[in-house]
C-alpha cells in the first residue's frame, strides 16, 4: 500500500483478513525502507551500536558478584529495625491513641527491637564475610579469560570463507534478517551483504574501534546469549554462529541453542562455523589460543546438541586449510618408515581445520 | 462436589489505580450478580479501597463445602501461602509475573518478590482445581508449570473509566509545545526496566535523526526502580534528548487524558507485558499503536496496531514515521482499534468471564473429566 494512496482512505472498512494483509505489507515496506537506508549509508552504521553502548554504560553490572553485592546492600539497609511504630491515622483521634499506645509499650518493643537489630547485624556481617570469601575463591579458581588487547580477537582458523557459498545458499530465502554472532571481524557480514543476504551482526565488545561506519553494516553491540534472549518468534530469518561459540564450552552452547530454538520459526536455518579442536592449538595467535576460556567442540557435538534442540537433519561440512592433505602431497616417500611417519602426521594434524554444521528448525520436535 | 455458595477472592494488594485491583472489584460484582456471595481479601490495600475488602487475616474458618477461593496472581506475596493452606477448592486468575532477570539487576528487592511469585505459581499448580489467565500467552505459562485445567478469561476493564475531561492546564501546556512543531510520541506505564523506556529513547533518537528533528517523547508513569529512573535520566542527557523527553511521573486521570489527546502515536517497546492496559486505553482514545510484539502484547493489540518483531531503533523510527504520515493506514488502525475496544467492552468481557466461571464450576464438580484438559475462549 503506497503512502498517501487515494484508495487508502477507504480501506478503514477492511475485514480482518484484509487488515492483516495490509499490516503485513506495511511491515514489509518498513523492512525494505530500513534495508535501503542502511545500504545507502543514510543511516550512520554505528548509530544503534552507539546508543546501545551509551545505555549499557549506565546499566547495572552483570555476574554473580554484582548481584551478591546488591543483595547485601538490601540486607544492610534492612538490618536496623525501627522501634518507632508509625502513628498516622485517618480516623479522628486515631493518631493520638496510637501515640499513647506506642509510649506505653515502648520499653517492651525496644527490648525486642534491640535483640532483632543485633541479630540482623550479626547475620549481615556473616553474609559479608561469606561473600568476600566467595569472591576470593572465585578469583583464585577463575577460568575467565584475561583481557585481550584489540586485534587479538581472531575468530577463525583462516581468512578463507570457504563456507560462504553454503551460508548464502542456506540463507538466500530467509524471510527475515539473518543474525550473525558473534562476529569478531566484519568479513562474514560483508560477504553476506555482498551476496544479497539481509543480515546483521552481534558483537560482544565494549569498544567501537572495529565498526565500519559508512559501510551500511548493521552491528549490535551485545552478548550473543543476551541478544538471543531478546528475540521473539520469527524475528530472525536464520542464525549463523561463529566466533566466540568456539570458546563458550558445552554448557553455554547447549543454553544458546535452547534459547534460540523457541524463537526460530519452523524451517529456519541454523549454521555453526568453527575451527576443529586440533586446529585450535595451531591458531595463528598463540596468546589467544592460551587465554581463551574454552576450546572448540567437535563437530559431532554440535550435531548432537542441534538434534537435542529440535534442529532436524544436521549436515556437516569440512573445509579450510588442511595441513594433513598438504603433507600427503609433499611427502613422496614410500618406505615403511615414510608410511608410519605419514600415519602419525595425519593423526596429529587431523583433517581440514574448520567445519560448518547446518540444520533447519524442525516442526514440533521438542 | 456441590457448586459453591460463595466465591471469595484473595489478592496480594488491592489498589484503585491498578488494573488488577479494578479487575478484582469488577469480578466481585459479577460473581454477586451470578448469585454467589463474594468478598475480597487482601494482604495490603491502598487507603481509598480499604473498605472494598477485608484483610486476609479475616478469611475466617474453613468452609470447603460452601466456599471456593479465587486467587489473583501477579507477584510474590504472603497472601499466596495463606491461600495455599486453605482447604477450600482453589481457582487462580493469572495476570503474569514479570521475568526476574528483567528486574533483578536493577532492583533486587522487586526481583526477589518476582522470584518468590514464580515459586508460588509452581507451588499452587497441583493445589489448583481450575486456572484462568487474561491472555493466551499467560495461559501457556500456566500450562508450562503444570496447571492442568486452564482457560482464557478476559480482564474486566470498564472503558467508561478511560473517558472524561482532560485537565485544562495540561492540555494547554501540551498544545503550546505542539505549536512549536514535531510529533508527540507517548508511552504510559511504570518507569521500569522491563517496560524498556530506554529503547523508546533510542527510537526517539533515530526518529529525530531520520524523520522529525523536533519530535518529543512523553513517558507517563511513576518509577518502580530508582536505579533505572536515574539511568534513564542520564541516558537522555548523554544522547542529548533531555529537552525532547517529558517524564511527568504518575499523573491524575484528567492529566492522563490530556496526554492521550495530545499525542500522535502510542509506542510500546516493553520486553514483557502480561496484558498492558494502556495499549487498550490508547486504542480507546483513537491513537495509532506501534508495539514490539513481546509476551502478551500481540494478544492485546490483535490487528489493531502495528506490531513489530524487532525493536531496532531505525525500524521503530520507520514504523512511527509510517503510522503518523500515512492517512490510509491511520484510518485502518482507527477502525480496527474501535472494533478491538468494542470486543473488550465490559459487557462482553463480563459475559465471557461468567462463561469461564461456569465452566470452572462444571470442571471442578465433575472432578476434571478425562479428555477435557483445556477450555480456551477467544475473542
Amino acid at each position: 500500500m503506497a503512502r498517501g494512496d487515494p484508495e487508502a482512505g477507504t480501506t478503514g472498512a477492511l475485514d480482518v483478513d484484509g487488515r492483516r494483509a495490509v499490516l503485513a505489507k506495511v511491515r514489509d515496506e518498513i523492512d525494505a525502507e530500513v534495508a535501503l537506508r542502511r545500504s545507502s549509508g543514510s543511516v550512520p552504521a554505528d548509530l544503534e551500536q552507539r546508543l546501545d553502548e551509551a545505555f549499557s554504560e549506565l546499566s547495572p553490572g552483570e555476574g554473580s558478584d554484582y548481584l551478591i553485592r546488591q543483595a547485601l546492600e538490601v540486607v544492610d539497609r534492612r538490618a536496623a529495625v525501627a522501634p518507632q511504630v508509625p502513628v498516622a491515622s485517618e480516623r479522628p483521634g486515631g493518631s493520638f491513641f496510637k501515640r499513647m499506645i506506642r509510649a506505653a509499650v515502648g520499653w517492651y518493643v525496644r527490648f525486642f527491637v534491640a535483640q532483632l537489630t543485633s541479630f540482623a547485624v550479626a547475620v549481615a556481617r556473616a553474609l559479608h564475610l561469606l561473600a568476600e570469601d566467595l569472591e576470593d575463591l572465585r578469583n583464585e579458581t577463575s577460568t575467565q579469560r584475561p583481557p585481550l588487547a584489540d586485534g587479538l580477537a581472531v575468530n577463525r582458523a583462516s581468512d578463507d570463507l570457504w563456507w560462504m557459498p553454503l551460508a548464502v545458499s542456506a540463507f538466500s530465502d530467509a524471510s527475515a534478517p539473518v543474525m550473525c554472532g558473534d562476529i569478531a571481524d566484519f568479513a562474514t557480514l560483508r560477504a553476506l551483504r555482498d551476496a544479497g543476504v539481509d543480515a546483521y551482526g552481534v558483537r560482544d565488545s565494549g569498544d567501537s574501534s572495529g565498526t565500519r561506519a559508512g559501510e551500511g553494516l548493521d552491528v549490535r553491540n551485545e552478548g550473543l546469549l543476551d541478544h538471543a534472549r531478546t528475540l521473539v518468534q520469527g524475528a530472525v530469518g536464520g542464525a549463523l554462529l561463529e566466533g566466540s561459540i568456539q570458546w563458550i564450552g558445552p554448557r553455554r552452547a547447549d543454553e544458546l541453542l535452547g534459547t534460540l530454538e523457541p524463537n526460530m520459526a519452523e524451517g529456519t536455518v541454523l549454521m555453526v562455523v568453527s575451527s576443529t579442536p586440533q586446529a585450535w592449538s595451531r591458531l595463528r595467535d598463540p596468546v589467544l589460543a592460551d587465554l581463551a576460556p574454552g576450546r572448540p567442540l567437535h563437530p559431532e557435538t554440535w550435531v548432537h546438541l542441534m538434534q537435542r534442540h529440535g534442529f532436524a537433519e544436521p549436515r556437516l561440512h569440512r573445509g579450510g586449510p588442511d595441513l594433513a592433505a598438504k603433507w600427503r602431497t609433499s611427502s613422496s616417500g614410500s618406505t615403511p618408515l615414510d608410511q608410519a611417519l605419514g600415519s602419525v602426521m595425519e593423526s596429529l594434524l587431523g583433517g581440514p581445520d574448520e567445519y560448518a554444521v547446518i540444520a533447519a528448525r524442525g516442526a514440533g520436535t521438542r | 462436589m456441590s457448586p459453591p455458595k460463595r466465591i471469595d477472592q484473595v489478592i496480594p494488594t488491592l489498589a484503585s489505580r491498578d488494573a488488577i485491583g479494578r479487575h478484582t472489584m469488577q469480578v466481585r460484582d459479577l460473581l454477586r450478580e451470578m448469585g454467589f456471595a463474594s468478598d475480597i481479601y487482601y494482604a495490603n490495600a491502598s487507603a481509598d479501597v480499604l473498605d472494598e475488602g477485608r484483610h486476609i487475616e479475616k478469611l475466617g474458618d474453613a468452609d470447603p463445602d460452601g466456599r471456593w477461593l479465587l486467587y489473583q496472581m501477579s507477584i510474590g506475596s504472603p497472601a499466596a501461602m495463606v491461600f495455599a493452606r486453605r482447604p477450600e477448592p482453589k481457582l487462580v486468575d493469572y495476570h503474569n509475573i514479570t521475568p526476574v532477570e528483567l528486574i533483578a539487576p536493577w532492583d533486587p528487592e522487586v526481583g526477589e518478590e518476582l522470584r518468590i511469585g514464580r515459586a508460588q505459581m509452581r507451588h499452587l499448580a497441583p493445589l489448583t482445581a481450575f486456572a484462568m489467565a487474561d491472555s493466551a500467552y499467560n495461559e501457556a505459562e500456566l500450562k508450562a508449570v503444570g496447571y492442568k485445567v486452564t482457560a482464557v478469561a478476559p480482564l474486566l476493564i470498564d472503558m467508561d473509566e478511560f473517558a472524561g475531561r482532560a485537565d485544562r492546564g495540561t492540555s494547554r501546556r501540551l498544545e503550546g509545545e505542539r505549536e512549536k512543531g514535531g510529533k508527540d510520541i507517548l508511552f504510559v506505564g511504570k518507569v521500569a526496566p522491563h517496560k524498556a523506556q530506554h529503547d523508546l529513547l533510542k527510537a526517539l533518537a533515530a526518529y529525530r535523526g531520520l524523520y522529525d528533528p523536533a519530535a518529543r517523547l512523553r513517558l507517563v508513569g511513576g518509577p518502580i526502580s530508582e536505579t533505572y529512573s536515574w539511568a534513564l535520566d542520564r541516558f537522555a542527557e548523554d544522547i542529548g534528548l533531555t529537552d525532547a523527553v517529558d517524564l511527568p511521573g504518575s499523573v491524575s486521570h484528567a492529566e492522563l487524558i490530556a496526554y492521550y489527546q495530545a499525542a500522535d502515536v502510542f509506542v510500546c517497546l516493553s520486553d514483557h507485558e502480561g496484558f498492558c492496559v494502556p495499549l487498550v486505553e490508547a486504542m480507546f482514545h483513537g491513537l495509532p499503536v506501534v508495539a514490539f510484539g513481546a509476551a502478551a502484547v500481540p494478544d492485546t493489540v490483535g490487528d489493531a496496531g502495528l506490531v513489530l518483531d524487532s525493536k531496532e531503533p531505525i525500524r521503530v523510527a520507520a514504523a512511527i514515521d509510517r503510522v503518523v504520515g500515512d492517512d490510509g493506514l491511520r484510518s485502518i488502525l482507527r477502525t480496527a482499534a474501535a472494533e478491538r475496544v468494542a470486543s473488550m467492552s465490559l459487557e462482553r468481557s463480563r459475559s465471557k468471564f461468567a462463561e469461564v466461571v461456569n465452566s470452572a464450576i462444571d470442571a471442578v464438580e465433575s472432578e476434571r473429566p478425562s479428555g477435557v484438559q483445556s477450555v480456551t475462549y477467544r475473542s
